[in-house]
């Protein structure tokens, strides 16, 4: 796999799935707040 | 009013709205597009778009659906003001007029999960099998049936008893599925070179406008961003509902899920198509009838070659299945709503709407032409329908709408000023970009003799044509259906 590939792998699937997965815990944590609150 | 039937919890509406969001397209159009447009690069106007076109406009339907608590017809005519409530209709019949033939699309699917799981495709060459299936008129026939049956009982269930407990279950279904697909896929010796095709930069490629337009379509397409499904599904959302985080994690996830089938579709292609003598960059990009060709031949012909293949075929057409389900129930229900609104009950109106979806589905069973014009001309529709939502906003003031509708009560996210500048020019521009250059293509590319004529499969002269009739059934009735659906809203 050339190096951009690699690089370019990286930066995508870091940007969409780390996105996804950051907003998902975001979204647990502001569940679990306007529950106890 | 939506009634007394709603989402259980934020998970539940967000399954369903996933459900709604990841379908067919996901798994083979998006690899195709990827592939005609330069890979890795692709990627990057694919990402900017979620931000310019598909996540504004699921803020929106998501708040007004919150709000209004009325599908897109009563929200439309209650935000534009009655005369303008056929907007509303367009958006709806946009949908249904895809509704009609993806319920053919989801037939297809199930008879493939029979034919992978009963070993049927391993006796003859898969071209020939869909072949055989696709020129039969009973068979196609039969599986649009079924389609319809599934996801109408689904729908028939209600909202928390029915959608929210079926996305519960075969939305994780479907990530295991192309997980599992994905693994075997990038541990097939050789599957580097499909991963290096996916993410390699071409970066020649940013200076075509063909690629942007490309991605901006995909981004619209795939995420459901402006198809008014949101706004049916937001209808039923808690009283306390966020819709930006909301808006953000299905846009988010969609792609996401996209990157994940290209993850199996890209590196078993490059992997297993050499075996055959084949050359992998044109079966990932191959169209075929219907965009057919990469998951109804090809895939069933490289499989063949790995062991336990038919498993993983039959695993791979359930991943399709499940995501063609759960979006035609989303359509149903669109199309529920709208009727519920104007005094129907639920099951009738199940009843009713399956019924007219698989006659209206019939010709595009049986004609393939049929299907590819309804699907050129309902899909640039959705276009329309994107900017229909911005006409919303800019009408009601972008400033106003974000305070009156995002920025609310149980919103977890405040929406800032990009919001405004996106709804009130951006989404216009893009508008006009990616219209314009879908009808240039019409011109230049696809039917340059014809591209007036009406009778003509991708002619700009047939969606012109086709749109007029749709708008000037809508005016003609839009004052006895508001008058149905605001009265109701109003006595309610």
């Amino acid at each position: 796999m050339s190096t951009s590939a690699v690089v370019m792998m990286v930066i995508i699937l870091g940007a969409n799935w780390g996105g996804f997965l950051a907003l998902l815990w975001l979204a647990l944590k502001k569940e679990a707040s306007k529950r106890a609150g | 009013m939506a009634g007394k039937d709603s989402f259980s919890s934020r998970w539940g509406m967000l399954l369903a709205v996933f459900g709604m969001a990841v379908g067919t397209g996901n798994i083979w159009r998006f690899p195709r597009i990827v592939a005609k447009n330069g890979g890795g690069a692709f990627l990057i106007p694919w990402l900017i778009f979620l931000f310019l076109w598909s996540v504004p406009l699921l803020i929106t339907e998501l708040s007004i659906g919150k709000k209004t608590r009325l599908g897109p017809y009563g929200s439309f005519a209650k935000l534009l003001g009655p005369r303008l409530g056929w907007m509303g209709g367009f958006v709806a019949f946009c949908t249904l007029a895809i509704m009609f033939y993806y319920a053919v699309v989801t037939g297809w699917t199930y008879k493939y999960v029979v034919a992978s799981a009963v070993g049927a495709l391993n006796s003859v060459s898969a071209s020939q099998y869909w072949s055989h299936f696709s020129s039969s008129v009973a068979q196609p026939i039969l599986f649009h049936a079924i389609a319809f049956l599934v996801s109408g009982a689904i729908v028939y269930r209600g909202v928390s008893g029915g959608i929210e407990k079926a996305s519960r279950v075969l939305m994780p279904t479907l990530i295991v599925l192309l997980v599992v697909g994905a693994i075997r896929a990038v541990t097939l010796p050789g599957a580097v070179a499909g991963l290096n095709f996916l993410f390699h930069p071409e970066w020649r490629s940013l200076a075509d406008h063909r690629v942007w337009l490309e991605a901006l379509s995909q981004s619209a397409w795939s995420t459901g961003a402006g198809w008014g499904l949101v706004l049916t599904y937001a209808v039923y959302a808690r009283e306390n509902e966020d819709s930006v985080l909301n808006g953000f994690l299905t846009g988010f996830g969609d792609n996401s899920a996209s990157l994940l089938a290209g993850l199996m579709i890209f590196p078993a292609v490059f992997a297993l198509a050499p075996g055959l003598g084949l050359v992998p960059e044109k079966i990932v990009a191959e169209t075929g009838p219907a965009n057919t060709g990469m998951a109804f031949i090809w895939i069933p012909e490289l499989f063949r070659q790995i062991p336990a293949g038919r498993v993983f075929l039959t695993a791979f057409f359930l991943a399709l299945a499940i995501a063609a389900t759960t979006s035609l129930m989303s359509m149903i229900e669109l199309g529920v709503r709208i009727l519920m609104d104007a005094g129907w009950v639920r099951r009738s109106a199940v009843v009713t709407l399956v019924m007219i979806g698989f006659l209206l589905g019939l010709p595009s069973a049986v004609d393939m032409g049929f299907f590819e014009n309804q699907d050129w001309v309902w899909g640039l529709g959705l276009i329309v329908s994107g900017l229909f939502f911005a006409v919303i906003v800019i009408r009601y003031g972008p400033s106003r709408f974000r305070r009156d509708f995002v920025n609310v009560a149980g919103n977890d996210l405040p929406v800032g000023r990009w919001f405004d500048w996106t709804m009130a020019y951006v989404i216009p521009l893009l508008f006009v970009a990616m219209l314009g250059w879908w009808f240039y293509q019409s011109a230049t590319s696809y039917d340059p003799s014809g591209w007036w004529n009406p009778f003509h499969r991708f002619s700009l002269g047939t969606c012109i044509v086709q749109w007029v009739v749709v708008v000037a059934l809508l005016v003609v009735f839009n004052r006895r259906i508001v008058a149905r659906t605001l009265s109701r809203e109003e006595a309610s």
